[in-house]
């Protein structure tokens, strides 16, 4: 990796960082949810830094090329915030669908009360 | 004794009218209400005309939380017994009164009306009834127990399953799987003989091979899981 490749891919890293902090200042984004690609963020950042650490972790675990552990690790944690957002939406179905059933039912007694009248 | 019969509707206009009509006649010591699903027809509309006690979910929540709606619903109000009543015209409210009288007696948590015990009326086209009979042996396996139509929507409930189903109820295809669960925690679950009929409008649900197959799969895991 060149020196002026690795000075490109740290703006790249900064400026995404910069842009997931602006969208929590603005509201747009939990930091509860954006705490995981913050991280991520901040291990490419190293990676990017110290480009042996790679090949290092690579060499120790016994994987001989060091951009297939990469790929590995990449797809693994795509995988597991793919996995939380599966859990999130069916959490968030299950909360909409009950505050769904109150809103009808309350209706229901108002629609009831005004005919009482 | 506090008695309702929970209408599920989903676009059904061309037959509400019918099915509430069959309530007041047949069955009446039955309250009733209807759960408008969210119905893209003038379902609603045809309700207020006539003025039908309904509940109108604001988003479309699928059978089982339409469903669900209605159990909430008799519980908060102190209903003794809950019918599901199919609002497309299958169910046939004459049978109604019975089943309350055979929960009573046996004191059962459930009774579903079942086509297939004297196999009389509309027994479902042949796919259909492969699939159940399908859930019938499976649900046998699982759990020990016969039951014949395991999909029936005829389904009556006492207070404690409808407060069991006010609180956790399937979202989809929810007939199987809460009988197995009901069985699994040894419930008393029994079957009553029933005459359905076919469906005069509207669409079923399961209304494509690829919703039937995800069907069949969905239940199936369901199932399974509910047995574990």
């Amino acid at each position: 990796m060149t020196f002026r490749f690795q000075i490109i891919i740290g703006i790249a890293i900064v400026l995404a960082m910069l842009l997931i902090l602006w969208q929590v200042r603005k509201n747009k984004l939990n930091l509860r949810f954006a705490l995981s690609w913050l991280m991520l963020g901040i291990l490419m950042m190293v990676i990017d830094i110290w480009p042996n650490i790679v090949a290092a972790v690579a060499r120790a675990l016994g994987i001989e090329l060091a951009s297939n552990m990469l790929f590995f690790f990449g797809i693994c944690f795509i995988l597991i915030i793919v996995y939380g957002l599966t859990q999130k939406i069916s959490k968030l179905t299950d909360e909409t669908k009950r505050l769904t059933q109150e809103i009808a039912i309350l209706k229901e007694q108002i629609t009831e009360n005004k005919n009482e009248k | 004794m506090k008695k309702i019969a929970i209408i599920p509707a989903y676009n059904e206009a061309g037959n509400i009218e019918k099915t509430v009509n069959d309530i007041l006649q047949n069955a009446p010591e039955f309250d009733y209400v209807i759960i408008n699903d969210h119905s893209g027809d003038n379902t609603l509309e045809i309700c207020r005309k006539n003025g039908f006690h309904v509940i109108d979910l604001p988003v479309n929540l699928g059978i089982g939380g339409g469903v669900q709606t209605g159990y909430m619903y008799a519980y908060e109000n102190g209903y003794d017994y809950a019918v599901q009543f199919d609002g497309d015209g299958q169910h046939n409210a004459s049978y109604l009164e019975a089943m309350a009288q055979q929960m009573e007696e046996e004191k059962l948590d459930m009774l579903i009306g079942s086509r297939y015990i004297t196999k009389e009326g509309f027994q479902s086209t042949g796919l259909r009834r492969l699939g159940i009979h399908y859930f019938t042996g499976l649900i046998k396996i699982m759990t020990g127990k016969k039951i014949t139509d395991p999909t029936s929507g005829m389904r009556m409930v006492n207070r404690k399953v409808m407060k069991q189903f006010a609180e956790n109820y399937p979202k989809d295809y929810p007939e199987p799987e809460s009988v197995v669960t009901l069985l699994k925690q040894k419930a008393e679950v029994s079957e009553l003989s029933v005459i359905m009929k076919e469906r005069e409008e509207g669409v079923s649900s399961i209304s494509s091979p690829f919703k039937a197959v995800y069907y069949m799969i969905k239940v199936s895991i369901a199932i399974v899981i509910a047995a574990l």
